[in-house]
């Protein structure tokens, strides 16, 4: 990320001497900084305008004082019964238009949170409570995993954390290419490498910002090659026309170049936001043609027709099947609202 | 309904006004009024001369508000002259963390404007100050503007604008009216740089805030309920995302009544499959 892409950069007093804190102001030595007391200040307060803010998001540099490591929701995971999840960053530099975030934080501004060794230590204490159990940690659930890599160094931090733990399982799941802490490392057996996909004209459409789906399959044929486990997220699953096409064209060109066994698994989910959710984000872009697709509200929720769902669901399960077994593919269905990460 | 850009300008002293007020050709408002108002042709930008000190200047901000009528995509800009400990006399700075010396609350303006100028924290005092030890510019109204200001906008459409006119060299004293509209004219290109940025966003809020033209059209050819009316600005907005907005009366014409307006647009939307590769 080049320099002028953050020009602010609001950083809370008491981590001011935190080398993180240190070494994150050092890679922008023209940005304005301004201390802060607590991200508060400046995160979610009222009267923000998200859409705005996204067009020149600041950086906000903060300690995370509790709930670094979080159960995740029902209808989440990738096998394992216990699942959880954790977030260094709050926001992301893409801009996809179905992302949950942009209805969850008032603000576009980018929160890094330096303390990551208060991650390590409930990382390591829910692994402890569970000591005959595989421990599946999500990344990336507030952010994408690797998009700020290059700035934070939170990955190649964390990796090395899970190297000590053979018996849990850690996803990065990302859009990223920027992958170089994985590439200049021996890959981690328990790490799974997760890129979302969708076929390539509505990636165009809707993934503001991020690297083009070709891109993003060379990198994940890299990262197999190496010997990294791929996790391969279609989630959500967007409708519109030809999406038949477009998803077995997507889906029989990824499993061309990734060879199966690096496919630790394949997760799918379909288009789903909370109601209050999907009001705000249509208020934010209401000229969205995402908007305009046959969605409905059914109960607390807004998602495609049930029939529409149904036969996504069913179609991708299908082809998927046709490359993989059936044992490692999982549909998310999170109560209420797509991944999208 | 008014219209798209709104800018309004809350400024303490008519010398400081008077170069905006001759850049933007604005002239005053009817007269009678509790402080002067300024307006250009096109009812775009509004400029209230407050006074001096903080509750002026809140007071002044939502007189304009009032008077205005603001609409909430408005843009509000404070403009002045403040004192800094720094050598910088004339030098235009960007306001992004105003402290209220008072109340020693804290407040922080957007960021999102793309600009080179220095920026600063603004310090708000009470009485005028010659001590110009703290690192920050020092006015006697930012703060208050802005209290009052982010009731009606965002932060990303606050902006503070301050030019140095005193500190350890440059006294006080010495200041007249003259000298100080000449610091605002010195600066005045940067000044609407940076309000040009301001109109875009004000459009942009506008056509994110309000449903096309053609709503009030419907409306008035049909009666609508007010949870239908609603209804009918959700639908039209996302009806005209994918179809052209030219096709839509036609599409609609020969319904009965709101109802069946409603319901045929929910049906071209329900059967409309996106097509991505022309989004
Ligand atoms: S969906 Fe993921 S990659 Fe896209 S903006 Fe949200 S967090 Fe970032």
């Amino acid at each position: 990320m080049g320099e002028d892409l953050i020009n602010t950069i609001y950083f809370e007093e008491d981590i001011s001497e935190h080398p993180r804190t240190l070494s994150i102001l050092a890679k922008f030595k023209t940005a304005r900084t301004i201390p802060i007391k607590r991200f508060g200040e400046v995160f979610n307060l009222r009267n923000q305008n998200f859409r705005i803010q996204k067009s020149k998001p600041a950086l906000i540099l903060a300690r995370k004082h509790s709930g670094h490591v979080l159960q995740a929701p029902g209808g989440f995971g990738i096998g394992s019964t216990e699942n959880f999840y954790f977030s260094h960053m709050y926001n992301c530099v893409y801009d996809c238009r179905y992302c949950f975030l942009q209805g969850m934080f008032a603000s576009a501004n980018y929160v890094v949170f330096v303390n990551f060794e208060d991650f390590d230590i409930q990382i390591d204490r829910i692994i402890n409570q569970y000591p005959k159990k595989t421990v599946t940690f999500f990344s990336g659930y507030d952010c994408d995993s690797l998009a700020l890599e290059n700035i934070t160094g939170f990955a190649a931090h964390i990796l090395q954390v899970f190297r000590r733990y053979p018996k849990s399982l850690l996803e990065l799941r990302t859009k990223s290419i920027q992958v170089k802490p994985l590439t200049s490392m021996e890959p981690i057996p328990n790490c799974v490498i997760a890129y979302s996909l969708m076929p390539e004209v509505m990636s165009i459409a809707l993934d503001n910002k991020t690297p083009s789906i070709e891109r993003r399959i060379k990198i994940i044929s890299i990262l197999a090659r190496q010997g990294w486990k791929i996790g391969l997220r279609f989630d959500p699953l967007i409708h519109g026309k030809d999406w038949q096409v477009l998803y077995k064209e997507l889906i029989e060109g990824v499993f061309k170049v990734i060879p199966q066994e690096s496919i630790h698994s394949v997760s799918f989910g379909p288009l789903r936001f909370p109601k209050a959710m999907h009001r705000d984000i249509f208020r934010l872009y209401p000229e969205e043609p995402l908007f305009s697709g046959p969605l409905e509200q059914r109960g607390s929720i807004v998602a495609y027709r049930q029939e529409i769902e149904n036969e996504m669901t069913r179609f991708c399960r299908q082809t998927f099947a046709k490359f993989i077994p059936d044992s490692i593919i999982f549909q998310c269905t999170p109560e209420g609202q797509s991944v999208g990460l | 309904m008014v219209g798209a850009p709104a800018i309004r300008w809350v400024v303490a002293l008519k010398s400081e006004a008077k170069p905006i007020i001759q850049k933007l050709q604005m002239l005053p408002m009817k007269k009678g009024m509790d402080f002067p108002i300024y307006s250009d042709k096109n009812r775009c930008h509004w400029l209230i001369i407050s006074g001096v000190g903080q509750s002026r200047s809140a007071a002044a901000t939502n007189y304009l508000h009032r008077e205005s009528d603001a609409p909430p995509w408005s843009a509000w800009i404070n403009i002045g002259i403040a004192g800094y400990g720094y050598d910088s006399y004339g030098v235009l700075y960007l306001v992004d963390k105003i402290v209220s010396e008072e109340t020693n609350f804290v407040a922080y303006p957007g960021v999102a404007l793309a600009t080179k100028l220095p920026r600063s924290e603004l310090l708000t005092v009470n009485k005028p100050r010659v001590d110009y030890s703290e690192p920050s510019l020092i006015d006697m109204e930012g703060y208050a503007f802005y209290e009052a200001a982010i009731k009606f906008a965002s932060r990303e459409l606050l902006l503070l604008l301050k030019v140095v006119s005193d500190g350890p060299k440059s006294k006080v004293k010495i200041l007249t009216p003259k000298k100080i509209s000449k610091l605002i004219l010195d600066n005045i290109e940067n000044i609407l740089g940076l309000v040009r940025q301001l109109e875009n966003l004000s459009k942009l809020e506008f056509d994110r805030v309000i449903p096309p033209d053609i709503c009030n059209q419907i409306k008035q050819k049909w009666h609508f309920t007010v949870s239908q009316k609603h209804q009918l600005n959700i639908l039209v907005r996302r009806w005209t995302s994918v179809f052209p907005e030219t096709k839509l009366f036609q599409k609609i014409k020969n319904q009965n009544n709101s109802k069946s307006v409603i319901s045929s647009l929910s049906k071209d939307l329900d059967e409309y499959e996106v097509d991505w590769g022309k989004t």
